[in-house]
């Protein structure tokens, strides 16, 4: 049988799960055939199915999917080491402002992959203090960095240990992030606490 | 201890997990983090064991082809490791199929009656204060697998789980000069005591009539989850008798009569038990047994003492007991010693101790003692207070935190000033230590410290100091000597003459923090 043969049954198959059953049974049918396909090493077929599935659910306009599709698409891409396409599916995810846990983690093994660059500013880092209330006590860094990971670098390396939360504009993409950060152990207590506010007139 | 571990079949890709609990089973929470060869990549909490499983699957089959499998075998290596008892087979499941062990159980459980459980006391050896609640599960049968088994008794234990509240009900009934009968229902809290693990609940009455109130009646639910320690009521001709509820003792009192204006005030002190769960399985139902268990001091340790025993005429396919020890003890040994799989200690992280026994086969009028020592977990005190004048502005904030210390018996006191607005005066902390507790040491040692007896119970302790600028801290830091329990207590201000007025607010709560200060680091 050839390539779009087994690609065709597939697909052919998938829509009528789509079609006569759930949407959950059509995703269960694709990431079993496609683990299937994988496993005999037959990536580009895979992606064929991951492409079907994007048609689909972009019709059936199902963001969750969608970013997850996506992350197929862009790890399958870099596994194949096309990453002239991985980069088109990043910048179409990008484009639909889509999210999501793996997403977000695929994006940045693509970024540290091709060496993405960022412009993002850390507007404000604030620190946890003893009353355990976050100031802006940290002066923020005068510097651009290219993405998250300089970022949770320099306050490892740079900053004192502490609970922190970074305040980040990525100028590129004109919006505002915000990281946090525990750069210090911490043991576990049973806390009895007593919060009092009282008047001195 | 969490390591980080390479992805099989990768030198770039890690990942790195930090259970929330050491019991291995699909409600095991935790997160999980991957990692490149220098940096982090993404983090998740995950809520249980499936939601983790395929999170680990998910950025596997990122980097390489989806071999469960492998996955699995991976996940069990690593958690074998860390000293957790996995299972590859589960694991794998987990992968495979979602909700598959969930719904097996739906079809599993048929129906749950409540039964009478007054026939145990005697057998159980169970005080007058307390009661056992009865439950019986009818099943279809008993699953086979073993792993479908494990999730039933898990799923019964979350079901039957008692909740400790932070409130308890109330309910006030009496009469008015006018024959008009009022009853009225207040959910009361249960504050902190002034030591480690004692509780107490206020009950106040007061007449807020023109007229004389009559045949005053109060019912205040005390769950089984506590036991009361003492009781104090501040009216003569008061009268107390208890019944036995369903999940809580009952404490009621008769006031004949209240004057306009007049109060009347019932303290409970309080401290907690350990709720116990008894899983008595069989073919087509299962008996559950919720039991509270006293918790006794024995020297410098805490000693609570438990038995079941077999009530029914047969033998019991399989008996489980799952014991939650209240989150202020740690333990430091069970008598017999837990042992995996008949004993598992389950420490979940910010939540507490669970002891669970499993036994086979317990034979008619068997009995099983379980013994445990505990000593208090690791805490402290924090008390903070904001200080406003009467326009509601803030003039400072104050701190006090008190931790044992863990080399010497004693403990620290930190108390920290931040002003928020300008102050000219001296400020002054007034605080209470108990009579016989010794303050050894203060830093810095040029800090203003004085002591003044108050009775022959406590003593008081006045820290003076010229005021800080304004959102600049000041502190002092004192070691005290003391062979009994610190005090829960909060200070008292006093900026130049004045002293603190009116409390605006008060809030107190315990729960599980991760801190990061250690006072005997300072």
């Amino acid at each position: 049988m050839s390539k779009e043969d087994t690609v065709q049954i597939l697909i052919r198959e998938a829509k009528e799960i789509l079609t006569q059953q759930s949407i959950d049974e059509f995703v269960k049918f694709i990431e079993t055939k496609t683990n299937e396909l994988e496993l005999k090493d037959q990536f580009l077929e895979s992606i064929i199915v991951w492409h079907f599935f994007e048609e689909t659910m972009e019709n059936m306009e199902e963001e969750a999917l969608l970013a997850y599709v996506y992350s197929k698409l862009i790890s399958r891409y870099l596994m194949i080491d096309d990453i002239k396409k991985a980069e088109e599916m990043y910048k179409k995810a990008s484009e639909k402002d889509l999210s999501s846990f793996h997403l977000n983690t695929v994006r940045t093994i693509f970024e540290k992959r091709t060496e993405k660059k960022s412009k993002k500013e850390v507007v404000e880092i604030a620190k946890k203090d003893i009353f355990g209330d976050f100031g802006p006590t940290v002066t923020a860094p005068n510097v651009l960095f290219e993405n998250n990971t300089q970022i949770r670098n320099y306050i490892l390396n740079e900053l004192p240990g502490g609970t922190y939360t970074i305040k980040i504009f990525n100028h590129k993409q004109e919006n505002t992030e915000e990281l946090q950060m525990i750069t210090e152990t911490l043991e576990e207590f049973e806390v009895i606490s007593v919060n009092e506010i009282v008047r001195i007139d | 201890m969490a390591e980080r571990k390479a992805i099989w079949g990768s030198t770039r890709y890690f990942i790195e997990i930090e259970p929330n609990t050491n019991l291995f089973n699909t409600a095991m929470s935790g997160l999980v983090q991957f990692f490149d060869t220098r940096d982090l990549l993404n983090e998740k909490e995950c809520e249980n064991l499936h939601e983790l499983v395929r999170t680990v699957f998910d950025f596997w089959s990122t980097i390489l082809p989806p071999h469960e499998t492998r996955v699995a075998r991976w996940l069990d290596e690593y958690f074998q490791n860390m000293g957790i008892r996995s299972d590859y087979g589960l694991l794998l499941r987990l992968i495979r199929a979602e909700e598959m062990i969930e719904e097996q159980l739906e079809d599993i459980i048929l129906e749950t009656l409540k039964i009478s459980t007054e026939n145990l006391r005697v057998a159980f050896n169970v005080e007058e204060d307390v009661s056992i609640i009865g439950r019986l599960t009818k099943i279809k049968q008993l699953p086979e697998d073993e792993f479908v088994m494990n999730e039933l008794i898990q799923k019964l234990v979350d079901i039957n789980r008692v909740d400790v509240p932070s409130t308890i009900k109330g309910t006030h009934q009496f009469n008015l000069a006018d024959g008009e009968k009022k009853s009225i229902e207040i959910m009361k809290h249960v504050n902190i005591g002034e030591t480690i693990g004692a509780y107490s609940v206020i009950t106040t009455v007061i007449n807020r009539y023109d007229s004389k109130m009559t045949d005053i009646e109060i019912i205040d639910e005390i769950p089984y989850s506590y036991k009361i320690l003492m009781t104090n009521v501040d009216k003569e001709g008061a009268e107390k008798d208890q019944v036995r509820g369903d999940e809580s003792l009952l404490i009621k009192w008769k006031i004949p009569d209240l004057n306009p204006k007049d109060r009347v005030e019932i303290t409970y002190h309080l401290k907690r038990r350990i709720n116990r769960i008894i899983l008595e399985v069989n073919e087509q139902e299962i008996t559950v047994l919720k039991t509270f268990e006293n918790i006794n001091p024995s020297d410098l340790e805490y000693r609570s003492n438990t038995h079941y025993i077999n009530t029914h005429s047969k033998e019991i396919k399989e008996l489980y007991i799952a014991d939650t020890i209240p989150p202020e003890f740690n333990i430091l040994k069970t008598i017999p010693e837990a042992i995996a799989p008949q004993g598992i200690i389950e420490r979940a992280k910010m939540k507490g101790i669970t002891v669970r026994w499993k036994h086979k086969k317990v034979k008619a009028e068997g009995l099983i003692e379980k013994k445990y020592n505990l000593d208090y977990f690791s805490y402290l005190f924090r008390g903070k207070k904001l200080v406003t004048d009467k326009e509601g502005n803030h003039i400072l904030k104050s701190l006090k935190i008190l931790q044992p210390s863990t080399r010497e018996s004693g403990y620290k006191i930190l108390y920290v000033i931040r002003a928020l607005s300008h102050i000219e005066d001296v400020i002054s902390f007034t605080d209470k230590i108990p009579a016989d507790h010794v303050i050894v040491n203060t830093s810095p040692v040029e800090s203003q410290i004085m002591e003044e007896a108050s009775d022959a119970n406590f003593k008081y302790i006045t820290w003076i100091t010229n005021p800080p600028k304004r959102n600049e801290d000041i502190s002092v830091l004192l070691t005290v000597s003391g062979e009994t329990q610190p005090v829960f207590e909060l200070f008292q201000i006093r900026i130049g003459d004045i002293e603190e007025g009116v409390v605006e607010e008060k809030v107190s709560n315990i729960e599980r923090e991760l801190l990061a200060f250690n006072l005997d680091q300072y």
